[in-house]
């Protein structure tokens, strides 16, 4: 599947990796490191999304603070930030992650690109529902998942013509 | 979370404590429609706390184990504490103490 991908859509998810593995010491690939993925893959992504990597980093340990909180547990959000884990070579997609994917195969199938650029993979990972750790993130940070996915598409049509 | 800050009037910075001017009947929809926004939002935040305490008690077992093998702590030591095997716990640290 990864041949449809074009430069900047290929290093995305390359980059979603590196942020899961090596960053975030996750154990998993999910959208919300697709979403990390396309923000510092290159300048395109993050202006269209208007955050940082950091932005989404600091985001990130907030709902964990926040998850934390709700279950009745206080620790210190600085003791979120390095987990200090050792990292594991080669992680996998959550299923979110796959279902993201192939949306944007979809969307690009749909619009007639022939190929998948950072934007359709945003158009794909706002199109979760509020469950999403993606959209969930994009939410927490005061952004509105409708209006990121309008964007996205009119970024596409633009690079079409 | 927006849900729970409290209701500030604007103009004054006062806490509003209570609407006068909603029904009791208006009051209590609002209130479940609270209700049901927090228990959509909390498997998700429950789920995921599990996964940040796992995350910690594996740092918190990480800084731990290297602390007792610096003070001369047998790797069977350290697996008695822990609760598991002395092979189990040497094959997880010894590569990376």
């Amino acid at each position: 599947m990864f041949e449809r991908f074009e430069q900047d859509g290929r290093a995305a998810v390359l980059s979603a990796s590196r942020q899961a593995s090596e960053v975030r010491f996750d154990s998993h690939i999910g959208t919300e490191h697709l979403l990390l993925g396309v923000v510092e893959a290159g300048a395109g992504g993050a202006n269209l999304v208007g955050v940082s990597g950091d932005d989404l980093r600091r985001g990130l340990e907030e709902l964990d603070h926040l998850a934390l909180g709700a279950v009745g547990v206080a620790v210190p959000i600085e003791s979120l930030a390095n987990p200090a884990r050792r990292r594991k070579r080669h992680i996998p997609f959550t299923s979110g992650a796959k279902q993201c994917l192939k949306r944007s195969l979809e969307i690009a199938i749909e619009i007639g690109s022939g190929y998948i650029a950072v934007e359709h993979l945003i158009a794909a990972l706002v199109s979760g529902d509020r469950r999403d750790p993606a959209v969930r993130l994009l939410i927490h940070l005061g952004l509105d998942p409708g209006e990121l996915a309008v964007e996205a598409r009119q970024a596409l049509q633009r690079r079409a013509s | 979370m927006e849900l729970l800050s409290p209701l500030v009037d604007k103009t004054s910075g006062v806490p509003i404590v209570c609407q006068p001017e909603m029904t009791d009947q208006a009051l209590e929809k609002k209130m479940i429609g609270d209700l049901v926004a927090a228990a959509d939002g909390a498997p998700a935040d429950g789920l995921r706390a599990v996964v940040v305490l796992r995350r910690l008690a594996d740092r918190v077992e990480a800084e731990q184990v290297g602390s007792a093998r610096r003070l001369g702590w047998t790797w069977e030591e350290i697996g008695d504490a822990l609760g598991v095997s002395r092979q189990a716990v040497h094959k997880k640290y010894r590569k990376v103490l």
